[in-house]
């Protein structure tokens, strides 16, 4: 008899902790979504939390601003954590499973939409009391919102341009044609005389292929485009096709590295990457990064040109892609401080100065003036390059739907599986396609 | 009653009559207290989470919004998921590989380091010191250095006229050179393997050496057997830790399993399903298959031992 | 070469205990012949260990020697021969964080002191009773013990965050040390299990015929003649908890608490300018200590039982 109850009570201590956990995942489910939009300043001293991701330098600017708002504010007192980009996403997606989001978080447009349409994220529109958007312009303001609502607040923005390294040029007098009407057939000319004349030391360019940007770009130029305002996929997969085909074709004749020179390349760190160590003298790159490049290869002039195009391009076809976002949790306590913090960053020019371009070319024109005169020389030229595809930019794209967030890393591995001819472009286009509609449409 | 004879009692066959006297329970007290502190940790800390996962890996659950019961559907997808038979047949050729070799190198230069020799403690700490760096970030950078195209290996072919490929991006050759950072990484089982042979008897080497045994002949009748239930740890916690092999592979593929899948690991793989996709239910549900395998494998391993293990109890 | 003749038997330099000094002293000449053949491959044994450190070294010494070179020309130099000495690495990367560096060693070296206290606790209690006890359920307990080694972290950790926050314990090094006081670390109790089955039974059932408890032989005779298996223990618990990253990242949240694993990938961030220079140096700083703690650990990692077991 005894031993009968002492296994029944066993059995019920096992059950208790496995029930524990399983109910508070529940819970931290449901209480997700509730409504900010009774969101007030308290008079107490409040505590927020925030995050971003990035390297050390973007650390020290960060918390210098921070310091700045809790002199602005005294009553509130600022919990930053900062991680890379890879261990940031893991501790996020942990933290709101587990019912512990901060309050401010840098965002991401991979993964805005996954986290807003689950109701992770704080409908910014209700907090507008506390926030005012009104400087950014309408089109880079709408890809911060999701189904209408505004979950996510831009801070830099940019656009994909072609890097050149100018040193590699005047090394083979080879002269670059005019980078503001230049074409495919251009480009690529000119990087089959570069491995030409260097006797195939150096490559002419690293071409796209696994980014989503580009083929964003690619599908525009081509009257396309990857999603819909719904959020579906409209991607016509005769346009990846001709996107990969256009790649491959300088793999094969020698304008671009190897495949495997390629692979190696991909996800590689800055500094490791064939542009930093001179190896190719042009690739695809979004306009922010230029000058962590150039730091990374201090012996070379690197430069940033507008996107190629083609005389049947569609117009229109540019526009400015946010950087990252700032958005506020849908379970903070505190939303008001939240979105009084996220005003701070995004309006006062105090901060525009400490940010510099570090998180992309200011969304907010006024803190565009406020940094001008301390532009350095790779600034004025992203400052170029952005200010040209603004002029010429149309309707901004989607932005990824939620199950989207996949989309990179699903393209990064057809376009290796094509490079190393595993597949063709043609096949690997419909799979493609077919992989990414599915993964959208299951996430919905 | 040894732990290893309980487990092989598990294989009784159901008709053979156990043998249950007052004795086999004899320390059950003492074994509570002995054992109280795992008790709590397992029914607290560890048993909570093992059950959730289970539970997770028959639903759909996207880590923000409460999971969906969906019976086998997750399973049923397991069968049709090329990704999935890719990782498997990765994960299978990395155990099959890099856990013998591995061991062979690390017994190796363990009795190499055994005794004997000034200056051993010097030479274990240099060699140990590669499996303090195993998994840290700046592992991504020196597997390149070594194995990349213009890497150490192929600047010593070009030495013989030969060019060598990027061994890091081909798909053919990315897979050994983590096979080969694993087994760069021995210093866990030779420290394993360097205690056990301590606890060998000097007595019985000098006994042979004196019958005019060879050193060969030494290790193969003194050395293999006595040191066997230190090989069967080191296989077995070996082959468990290499079924779940994860750092090494993100950091050098930087999360990827790239080129083109060569090097995706099951926990890889997993991995990108919960964290990237969103798809918790799913990556628990691999977590279990793998579960499922490595509990085989071990299974089967303790069954072999009774062929080649000995102790002395 | 000298000193091996001064000191006869099969030596090592851990020194000998005074029996064991005793019993090798009555082999003296059946060893002298051993001796000379010794000597002759010695020195084919330092050869092939030198080539072999060299070969597995060169990773690690080319770190040491980037730590030293300007960023920027790091890549591009696969040599080990320095032409610049640039030490700024080293004190941009101690102070380029929220802390100076020493705090996340500081904070690392609170999580490794009591995981090893942990460890060594209770996984040698937990594995005296798996190797010498006999009780109910053992079989079972021992097959669960493995089979929780047997999942990855990945779909555990969501849940674990949820226990330790409900103890709120999140942002504390509660979720990283308690456990080890709990014995989950089954790798070690499983190697100690071995450990322990090696040691003659003859010797705890002389103590046992002698009136000694389960607890006083556990004390009085199997710990000291686990000392391998308790320092092999205590090394791997100090080096994995070092190097350990994901748990550290997940439950601690507040920067000034970050552990050095977690603060030296603060230096590369690919979406962003990183600082190899930085990195490197920070990392030859951080594996410095547990290099040290193995040089000296292995002492009593070696410390044989065979000189005090005897057969």
């Amino acid at each position: 008899m005894q031993r009968h109850t002492r296994s029944r009570f066993r059995s019920r201590v096992l059950g208790l902790a496995a029930a524990t956990a399983v109910s508070a995942l529940a819970l931290s489910g449901c209480a997700v979504g509730g409504g900010s939009g009774d969101a007030a300043l308290s008079d107490e001293d409040v505590t927020i939390s925030f995050n971003w991701w990035g390297a050390a330098a973007r650390d020290e600017r960060t918390r210098a601003a921070i310091e700045l708002f809790e002199k602005k504010y005294p009553n509130i007192t600022v919990k930053a954590q900062s991680t890379e980009w890879g261990g940031y996403w893991d501790k996020l997606a942990t933290t709101v499973a587990g019912g512990d989001a901060p309050d401010v978080m840098q965002f991401d447009q991979l993964y805005l939409a996954s986290y807003a349409q689950r109701g992770a994220l704080a409908n910014l529109g209700e907090l507008d009391e506390f926030l005012d958007t009104s400087a950014l312009s309408p089109e880079v303001l709408d890809q911060g919102k999701v189904k209408d609502e505004l979950y996510g607040v831009p801070i830099g923005v940019g656009t994909v341009g072609l890097m050149v390294n100018r040193s590699i040029f005047e090394q083979y007098g080879i002269e670059l044609p005019d980078a503001t009407t230049w074409t495919w057939d251009e480009l690529n000319e000119v990087a089959l005389q570069v491995t030409a004349a260097s006797g195939g030391a150096v490559h002419g360019l690293s071409p796209f292929g696994g980014d989503m940007p580009t083929l964003t770009l690619w599908a525009r130029q081509h009257g396309n485009d990857v999603y819909d305002k719904d959020g579906k996929v409209i991607l016509k997969p005769e346009v990846v096709q001709s996107y990969w085909e256009f790649a491959l074709e300088q793999i094969e004749s020698g304008a671009a590295p190897s495949a495997s020179q390629l692979a190696e390349g991909t996800g590689a760190a800055i500094d490791l990457m064939d542009m930093s160590t001179g190896k190719v003298a042009m690739t695809f790159q979004p306009s922010s990064v230029l000058t962590a490049f150039q730091a990374a290869a201090p012996d070379h002039a690197l430069d940033l040109l507008p996107f190629p195009t083609s005389e049947d391009a569609s117009d229109g076809f540019q526009y400015l892609k946010p950087s990252m976002y700032w958005s506020v949790s849908s379970k903070s306590e505190h939303p008001a401080e939240a979105a009084l913090l996220v005003n701070f960053l995004t309006t006062d020019t105090e901060v525009a100065k400490l940010f510099s371009t570090e998180r992309g070319m200011p969304a907010n024109p006024a803190f565009q003036e406020a940094i001008e005169p301390d532009l350095t020389a790779a600034d004025r030229i992203v400052a170029g390059v952005v200010d040209a595809a603004r002029e010429e930019s149309g309707p901004a794209p989607a932005i990824t739907p939620v199950g989207g967030g996949d989309s990179e890393k699903i393209l990064g591995r057809y376009n290796q599986d094509i490079q190393f001819g595993k597949t063709t472009p043609k096949e690997a286009a419909t799979a493609f396609v077919d992989e990414l509609t599915k993964a959208v449409n299951d996430a919905q | 009653m040894s732990a290893l004879n309980e487990l092989r009692a598990l294989r009784t066959p159901k008709g053979a009559v156990k043998h249950r006297d007052a004795s086999e329970f004899r320390d059950n007290k003492a074994a509570a207290l002995f054992l109280a502190p795992w008790i709590i940790g397992f029914l607290v800390i560890t048993l909570g989470p093992v059950l959730v996962s289970l539970y997770l890996s028959f639903t759909d659950y996207n880590l923000l919004q409460n999971p969906n019961f969906t019976g086998l559907e997750n399973a049923q997808r397991m069968i049709e998921d090329p990704r999935l038979h890719q990782s498997l047949g990765v994960t299978l050729t990395y155990v099959v590989v890099s856990v013998p070799l591995q061991l062979i190198v690390a017994l190796g230069i363990a009795v190499l380091l055994d005794r004997g020799l000034r200056g051993l403690s010097f030479y274990r700490s240099v060699l140990y010191l590669p499996s303090l760096l195993g998994g840290s970030v700046a592992i991504a950078v020196l597997w390149r250095l070594v194995f990349g195209s213009s890497g150490l290996v192929n600047a010593l072919l070009a030495v013989f006229g030969i060019q060598g490929p990027g061994w890091i991006s081909e798909p053919d050759t990315a897979l050994s050179t983590l096979i080969i950072l694993h087994v760069w990484t021995f210093g866990a089982p030779m420290v394993i393997f360097l205690a056990g042979l301590r606890q060998i008897p000097r007595q019985y080497y000098e006994a042979a050496s004196t019958d005019g045994a060879s050193r060969w002949r030494q290790f193969r009748s003194i050395t293999l057997p006595l040191l066997s239930p230190i090989i069967f740890f080191n296989l077995v916690l070996g082959i468990i830790g290499a079924f779940q092999s994860f750092t090494q592979a993100y950091v050098v593929s930087n999360g990827s399993g790239g080129p083109s899948d060569s090097t995706l690991f099951i926990t890889l793989y997993l991995y990108q399903k919960g964290f990237g996709s969103f798809q918790m239910g799913y990556a628990s549900a691999i977590a279990w298959l793998l579960l499922i395998i490595i509990a085989a494998a071990t299974a089967i391993n303790f069954w072999a031992s009774k062929y080649w293990v000995f102790y002395d109890d | 070469m000298t000193d091996l003749q001064t000191r006869p038997a099969s030596n090592d330099e851990d020194g000998l205990s005074p029996d064991a000094a005793a019993r090798r002293a009555r082999g003296d000449a059946e060893r002298a012949k051993l001796l000379r053949r010794q000597r002759i491959s010695s020195v084919g044994k330092h050869a092939l260990l030198i080539l072999l450190g060299l070969l597995m070294l060169y990773p690690v010494l080319w770190m040491v020697v980037s730590s030293l070179r300007p960023n920027g020309y790091i890549f591009d130099n696969p040599g080990l021969v320095l032409d610049t000495f640039e030490a700024s690495n080293y004190t941009n990367g101690w102070n380029a964080l929220a802390q100076p560096f020493g705090t996340y060693l500081a904070n690392s070296a609170i999580i490794v002191v009591g995981s090893i206290v942990g460890n060594l606790l209770t996984c040698s209690l937990a594995a005296y009773a798996f190797a010498r006890l006999r009780f109910r359920f053992k079989r079972l307990a021992f097959a669960a013990m493995l089979v929780t080694m047997m999942l990855p972290i990945h779909v555990l950790i969501i849940p674990q965050y949820v226990i330790f926050a409900q103890l709120d314990w999140i942002n504390t090094y509660l979720p990283l040390i308690v456990p080890k006081f709990l014995a989950t670390d089954a790798f070690f109790i499983f190697l100690m299990v071995q450990f322990i089955r090696g040691i003659p039974r003859e010797l705890d059932e002389a103590a046992r015929i002698d009136g000694a408890g389960h607890f006083r032989i556990f004390v009085q005779i199997m710990l000291p003649l686990m000392t391998p298996a308790l320092a092999t223990t205590a090394i791997f618990t100090f080096i994995w908890t070092w190097n350990d990253f994901f748990g550290q990242l997940i439950f601690v949240t507040d920067p000034d608490k970050y552990t050095a694993s977690v603060a030296l990938r603060s230096f590369v961030d690919t979406q962003s300018q990183s600082d190899y220079g930085a990195l490197f140096a920070m990392s030859v700083v951080t594996l410095l200590p547990v290099f040290l703690a193995f040089l000296f650990g292995q002492r009593f990692l070696l410390r044989g039982i065979a000189t005090t077991g005897g057969k």
